[in-house]
């Protein structure tokens, strides 16, 4: 499903401040997987996410998803990956504040190059999948955090991408919220999702199938 | 699709107050503009029809027919026609006149005095007063009867109607049927006949805003030529405008000669073409140059306020874009939702500024304003709205291209 060989990433790339964020990295995620990648705070985590989820370029290597070079394409390609074949879900959330919840949960399928006429009931069903179905008219800005991560999960699962990619997506929860939000990722996962979670925080890695841990930009 | 509209109204209903205001301002670019391009355009109207003549090397001529005998009922001694003007002046190429026709109707067999003119041809084609029924009248030579085109009226003439006109020459009168082919409306201006002259002298001079009201009698208006090629035809001595032009090799003291020998024939007045078409000029753009400062501050404040208002709400949606960039929107998209903003606002403008142009044409207020569409109104639209779309897209633009989705993302 997703296939990483030797990926490098430097920041500021010729300038005297240049930064080699990712070193050299490979690595295969399979179909269905559950995997954390963990690493301390700067280990080049949300870097290689961030290029996983084809919203930053790297410098040298190699990344296929569903066998499709992600090298040198279209900006128009790119959003169309984004849009149907990654689901991504942050820290801070990233909903829109002044949308409702299913507003939110609607964008992909709004920018979805497909026009269909059941967008609402798509994103009901999303929303049913995480329990925020009763939430749908809520504006998101009204929902407490394990509501708006939600929220976010089931935008990130409503076009049905290949992978869904997760940056601390417990960062700003409280514990029980934090434990309720890896349930429903598991959950995913026992219904044949692909689910990348970067997190650092142990607990949460350990209730993955695998572990890939980063320092300093390499794998270890 | 839908995103972007949410997003548009959303971040307009933010930020309501400044987008009222810019609505305002436009708006008002809009109703000021239509009043000052209709009332160009209403100007114009009566300048282009005649505007070689206007422009060329000539002189504008007023003719009185009371002049000639100091008595109307004695009508001999006119210049019949342009030809005969011409055989008398250092060879002018061309004159146009009005024709003063002595006339009166007969209605019931009582005699009705009216206001007879007759015009030549080019006048015929080239002017068509505004009229509110019928049509103008035509120099087709085929037309079976006299046509005419008459004022408002007391005596009930209409469209179609079929009237006797007794018509004089030096021996004789003839009583003819006269077909009514339009009726003007009320203080249109005609060409020919004349007031006293105020302010200075532009093109003006050459019509006439003619209301049965206040003259008292109907008038009615023919074809001269059409009259001339009658059997015993009525007498239609030149009468009041005229306009004379000379090839530019005719020299100006010729020309003044001229006018020395017209003012002995009649011709009350005359005046260089020259300094009639500078003022002429002066009056056809005086609009432009009143409401122009108008329309130029309330653009700067346009510029001001669009500008101030677009930067202040695309950053606060920058991290909203960045959201529609993750979920598959290419970044330079995110310019769409600017510019459906935009076109939000310059549409409320222009509905709002069609509602004040209508409630200013219905109420008394539309004597102050003659407003006319036109397609030069259109073009002004035009041009204002591509020119606010640029101004409100300069910030959203250098916004957006300053940054990429992740630093928004990540910050
Ligand atoms: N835009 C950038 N320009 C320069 N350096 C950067 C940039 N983004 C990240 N870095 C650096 O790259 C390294 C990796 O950053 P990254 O955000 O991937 O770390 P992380 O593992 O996600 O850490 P955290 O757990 O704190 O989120 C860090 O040292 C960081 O300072
Ligand atoms: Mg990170």
């Amino acid at each position: 499903m997703i296939q990483v060989k030797n990926i490098s990433k430097i920041y500021n790339k010729g300038k005297s401040n240049a930064f080699q964020a990712l070193d050299n990295i490979s690595f295969s995620v399979e179909k269905g997987e559950l995997v954390s990648i963990v690493g301390t705070s700067g280990a080049g985590k949300s870097t290689l996410l961030h290029i996983l989820a084809c919203i930053d370029n790297y410098d040298a290597g190699e990344y296929y998803i569903d066998n499709v070079l992600i090298k040198n394409i279209s900006e128009k390609r790119l959003a169309e990956i984004r849009n149907m074949k990654i689901g991504l879900v942050m820290q801070d959330f990233a909903l829109v504040d002044d949308f409702t919840a299913i507003q939110n949960v609607m964008l992909p399928l709004d920018f979805s190059k497909e026009k269909r006429s059941d967008k609402k009931e798509k994103a009901m069903a999303a929303l049913r999948s995480v329990g925020m179905d009763k939430f749908a008219n809520n504006l998101s800005n009204k929902l407490s955090g394990g509501q708006k991560q939600r929220t976010a999960i089931a935008r990130a699962i409503v076009n049905d991408p290949d992978v869904i990619l997760a940056d601390e997506p417990t960062g700003a929860l409280d514990s029980k919220t934090a434990s309720e939000i890896m349930e429903l990722f598991k959950m995913l996962h026992n219904d044949g999702k692909t689910i990348i979670i970067v997190t650092h925080d142990k607990e949460i890695a350990a209730q993955c199938e695998r572990i890939i841990e980063i320092s300093d930009g390499k794998i270890v | 699709m839908g995103a972007f509209i949410r997003t548009a109204v959303n971040t307009i209903k933010k930020n309501i107050t400044m987008n009222i205001i810019t609505t305002l301002q436009i708006s008002a670019v809009f109703v000021i503009t239509v009043i000052m391009v209709s009332a160009v355009c209403v100007r114009y109207r009566c300048y282009t029809p005649f505007r070689d003549y206007f422009e060329g090397n000539g002189l504008f001529c007023i003719f009185s027919v009371e002049a000639y005998t100091g008595n109307i009922d004695k009508v001999y001694d006119v210049i019949e026609d342009t030809n005969e003007l011409m055989s008398y002046l250092h060879g002018p190429e061309k004159i146009v006149a009005c024709h003063h026709l002595s006339a009166y109707a007969e209605v019931n067999d009582q005699i009705c005095d009216i206001q007879g003119l007759s015009y030549d041809d080019e006048i015929i084609d080239r002017y068509e007063p505004e009229l509110s029924s019928g049509r103008w009248i035509s120099t087709d030579k085929e037309a079976d009867m006299i046509e005419a085109v008459v004022s408002e009226n007391d005596y009930g003439w209409n469209v179609g109607d079929i009237i006797q006109i007794v018509m004089l020459n030096t021996e004789t009168s003839v009583k003819r049927d006269v077909k009514i082919v339009g009726i003007l409306k009320e203080n249109t201006k005609i060409p020919g006949l004349f007031s006293a002259r105020i302010g200075t002298d532009t093109y003006n001079l050459f019509y006439y805003p003619y209301s049965y009201e206040y003259e008292g009698k109907p008038l009615l208006l023919f074809s001269y030529s059409q009259l001339a090629g009658l059997e015993n035809a009525p007498l239609q001595g030149i009468y009041s405008s005229t306009l004379i032009r000379y090839d530019d090799s005719v020299s100006a003291e010729e020309i003044k000669q001229d006018q020395r020998l017209m003012s002995t024939m009649g011709c009350v007045f005359s005046t260089d073409l020259k300094e009639l078409d500078k003022n002429s000029k002066d009056y056809l753009h005086r609009h432009i140059y009143d409401l122009l400062p108008i329309i130029i501050v309330l653009l700067i404040l346009v510029v001001v306020s669009s500008i101030s208002s677009s930067a202040l709400s695309t950053r606060k949606r920058l991290r909203d874009y960045a959201i529609y960039y993750v979920t598959g929107l290419q970044w330079r998209q995110c310019i769409l939702i600017n510019l459906l903003q935009s076109v939000i606002i310059i549409i409320s403008a222009f509905i709002l500024s069609i509602v004040c142009v209508a409630v200013l044409r219905y109420t008394n207020l539309s004597d102050m304003f003659y407003i006319s569409w036109n397609k030069y109104i259109l073009f002004s639209f035009a041009g204002i709205t591509v020119f606010y779309i640029i101004i409100s897209m300069i910030m959203p633009l250098i916004m957006i291209f300053n940054v990429t989705p992740k630093q928004i993302l990540t910050k």
